[in-house]
């Protein structure tokens, strides 16, 4: 039995074998490694896309109203905001008399 | 669930339009080794695993189908042998022709098969050279009266060590190396099968010619 034999037989077998799988059993097979190329392929993007969307709605979510931060008083304004103090900056006549008071040589009061 | 159509007949045979396109399907790869296809596949292009479909394709499904006789089984074992291919894409690592890999997986499939129908026989890989074969049909491969017919029907009625030997180096051109490696045997016992199977079918024919 020689290897031109050997070689011969399989030539011959090559020449009649012609089975082939079915149209729809190729269909099937590409299709599931379409899509599995697809996911390799997208899954990073995917990935990103659904990172993006998550911080988004994160985001979009009304946040509650926080009261501003409080002010430190100033040597300026300490105890100007109440009690008889606020009186007194509510009245125009009065803050502009003490204007003119705390000018040199100034008085808001009529000579007598 | 007919038996799988071994003497090739066209009846037999329904080929995928695209194939009409050539053998090795797009044209832009037909040029690329299998492995780089089978690696471009596991970074996602879909065309490479089209490719190496188109090319061994048809020999993988010969193979399944003369080891599993019926075409409802060939169907199964052939589909579930690409989706394994699939679904491992990304563990898949050139250190061997892809080729072997390929058939490698279809001989664990056709093995699994079998263990599960026959439980209790030998699988393929352990099973004896000296099982019996299948008595020739010479009525039948009579009707054909054709040598490549003939050839074919002698195939289907070795022992089947003989037969996977046979139709791995035909089918997938393997060395006996690689058949070693798919069928888990010594590189002796591979050759000492071939040796078998083609002494049988050179008979088989002397008879037809």
């Amino acid at each position: 039995m020689s290897d031109e034999e050997d070689a011969e037989l399989i030539a011959r077998y090559r020449a009649s074998a012609r089975e082939a799988p079915g149209g729809a059993l190729d269909r099937t097979i590409l299709r599931a490694a379409r899509a599995a190329a697809w996911r390799r392929r997208y899954a990073g993007l995917a990935a990103g896309l659904a990172a993006a969307c998550i911080a988004l709605a994160i985001l979009a979510v009304p946040m509650r109203h926080a009261p501003p931060p409080a002010r430190n008083d100033t040597a300026a304004n300490i105890g100007l905001d109440e009690g008889r103090a606020r009186a007194f900056l509510l009245d125009p006549q009065a803050v502009r008399d003490a204007a003119l008071n705390q000018r040199p040589g100034m008085t808001a009061r009529p000579s007598e | 669930m007919g038996t799988l159509d071994i003497a090739g007949g066209a009846a037999g045979r329904v080929v995928c339009a695209s194939k009409e396109a050539g053998p090795d399907g797009a044209g832009a790869l037909a040029g690329i080794g299998d492995e780089a296809l089978m690696t471009r596949y596991r970074n996602g292009e879909a065309d490479a695993f089209e490719t190496l479909y188109r090319r061994h394709g048809a020999p993988l499904y010969r193979f399944i189908g003369r080891l599993t006789r019926r075409r409802a089984d060939a169907d199964e074992v052939f589909q579930e042998v690409w989706f394994a291919l699939i679904r491992g894409r990304e563990r898949y690592e050139p250190t061997a022709r892809f080729v072997t890999f390929l058939f490698a997986i279809a001989h664990r499939r056709v093995a699994d098969r079998a263990r599960r129908a026959l439980r209790g026989m030998p699988e393929i890989a352990e099973a004896a050279d000296d099982i019996p074969a299948e008595d020739l049909d010479p009525h039948a491969a009579f009707q054909n009266a054709q040598l490549g017919a003939a050839l074919v029907h002698a195939i289907g009625a070795l022992p089947l060590p003989q037969r996977e030997a046979f139709l791995l180096q035909a089918e997938a051109g393997l060395s006996l190396d690689e058949i070693a490696q798919v069928t888990d045997v010594p590189r002796e016992t591979v050759k000492s099968r071939l040796r078998y199977a083609n002494g049988r079918l050179r008979i088989a024919l002397k008879a037809w010619k």
